[in-house]
């Protein structure tokens, strides 16, 4: 699981209150995992970062709204940004795989060839499937968000996450057997 | 190689994204000029259809204590239009089958109306009240509410009805007859005849106090009052009455 922000509650409540500077520590621990999470879903990165500030900026306003407890303003903020890229991908209806083509640029020092290849593989498998499906992985894989959270994210039941999370891994193993 | 093996490998890979350097110095700064331009976070802040839910509310809660408060005016009180029009709206969209009924209590109310302005012997809310109860009868007459009707159960409302106007034809504006008819005529505005008391006699409860003259009039006034307007005497029951 990745590491939470210590206080956050406490942050979230003197940001209700109009503190930009606790608002800013929430900014600086969310601002690139929003960004990862939209950028993967869009592959375009001045609209991803033109999203995250949104996401933010929406974030300030519906604050009063949200409540400290733990973990529902990273669903909150999650769930902002997945709206925002939701409403994104209508008007541009089409989803990009730039962000495939960037990730498999990167971090080409660390692993073998083969390794590679093979993730290179699964992301383009990953990047073929419906955009729902993709948040999932997202979330749970690389966010390692709880289900609950992802349920809260997604609006679903968490037994509905987990199932639907074990049937696209079960497709992702079918479709990389048949490309490796 | 395990698809989760291959999963965690790529999410080093998801994770090496990050913004443009240029994002990653200003974005911070950028954000917080845009929250300057907009106000302090406030708690009561409604989204738009929380707003037109709340507003639809809250007309709907002023407009019912409205006509709740106006129940209990008298003519010539401020909400006594509003008393008076909710009427009209309930008697026009009430099922046929209670129509009459309403319009029974309206006509029953009129006349409680007519009884305590009497009673308080305030004249412009006698005058009103004549008014009301006239418009009250037309607008019923109007309506024409035992029209279509077979039904025998209905029958009785239909009667009962029939014989309330009937017995308000010609309607009260002839009891106090020079107020009403003669209004340009002032020295005789608050005067009523004696006539007009027998009448109201057979209309009102037996027992009308006497009205108390009009404050505002001056002495002169109180003089030709003596003169020319009767008093309303309660009526004792006598022996020859009881016989």
């Amino acid at each position: 699981m990745q590491k939470e922000l210590p206080d956050l509650a406490v942050l979230v409540k003197l940001s209700q209150r109009g503190d930009k500077e606790a608002y800013g520590k929430i900014y600086r621990f969310y601002v690139e995992r929003i960004y990862r999470f939209v950028y993967y879903l869009i592959g375009n990165q001045p609209v991803a970062e033109d999203i995250t500030q949104v996401t933010f900026l929406r974030l300030w306003k519906n604050l009063p709204s949200l409540s400290t407890h733990k973990g529902t303003f990273q669903a909150y903020a999650y769930t902002t940004a997945r709206n925002l890229v939701i409403d994104w991908q209508r008007k541009k209806k089409d989803v990009s795989l730039d962000a495939a083509a960037q990730l498999e640029e990167a971090d080409t020092n660390t692993d073998s060839l083969i390794i590679q290849e093979e993730a290179k593989q699964l992301h383009h498998v990953l990047a073929s499937l419906p955009s729902e499906d993709r948040q999932l992985v997202s979330l749970r894989y690389f966010e390692e968000l709880s289900y609950s959270d992802i349920a809260k994210i997604i609006g679903k039941n968490e037994g509905s996450i987990r199932v639907k999370l074990h049937r696209i891994l079960a497709m992702l193993k079918n479709k990389l057997k048949g490309k490796i | 190689m395990k698809i989760t093996e291959s999963l965690y490998l790529l999410k080093k890979h998801y994770q090496t994204a990050k913004p443009s350097l240029d994002f990653r110095k200003h974005g911070w700064n950028a954000l917080v000029t845009e929250l300057g331009e907009q106000d302090k976070p406030t708690r009561f802040a409604f989204r738009p259809g929380q707003f037109i839910l709340a507003t639809a509310t809250f007309v709907l809660l002023i407009s019912v204590g409205t006509v709740f408060a106006s129940q209990r005016t008298l003519p010539n009180q401020t909400l006594f239009p509003v008393k008076v029009l909710s009427e009209k709206i309930a008697v026009r969209l009430a099922p046929a089958s209670f129509k009459a009924e309403i319009a029974a209590g309206m006509i029953d109310r009129r006349l409680t109306e007519l009884a305590t302005v009497t009673s308080a012997g305030n004249q412009q809310s006698i005058e009103q009240s004549v008014k009301t109860f006239k418009a009250t009868t037309d607008d019923l007459t109007k309506l024409n509410l035992w029209d279509g009707w077979e039904d025998e159960s209905v029958e009785e409302h239909r009667d009962e009805l029939q014989n309330v106007v009937k017995s308000l034809t010609p309607t009260p504006t002839s009891l106090i007859a020079p107020s009403i008819e003669r209004e340009d005529e002032t020295e005789e505005k608050e005067s009523i005849s004696r006539e007009t008391i027998d009448e109201l006699k057979t209309v009102l409860p037996a027992t009308i106090p006497t009205p108390k003259p009009t404050q505002s009039s001056g002495d002169n006034r109180e003089d030709k009052d003596k003169d020319s307007s009767i008093e309303i005497k309660v009526l004792e029951p006598t022996d020859s009455d009881e016989e």
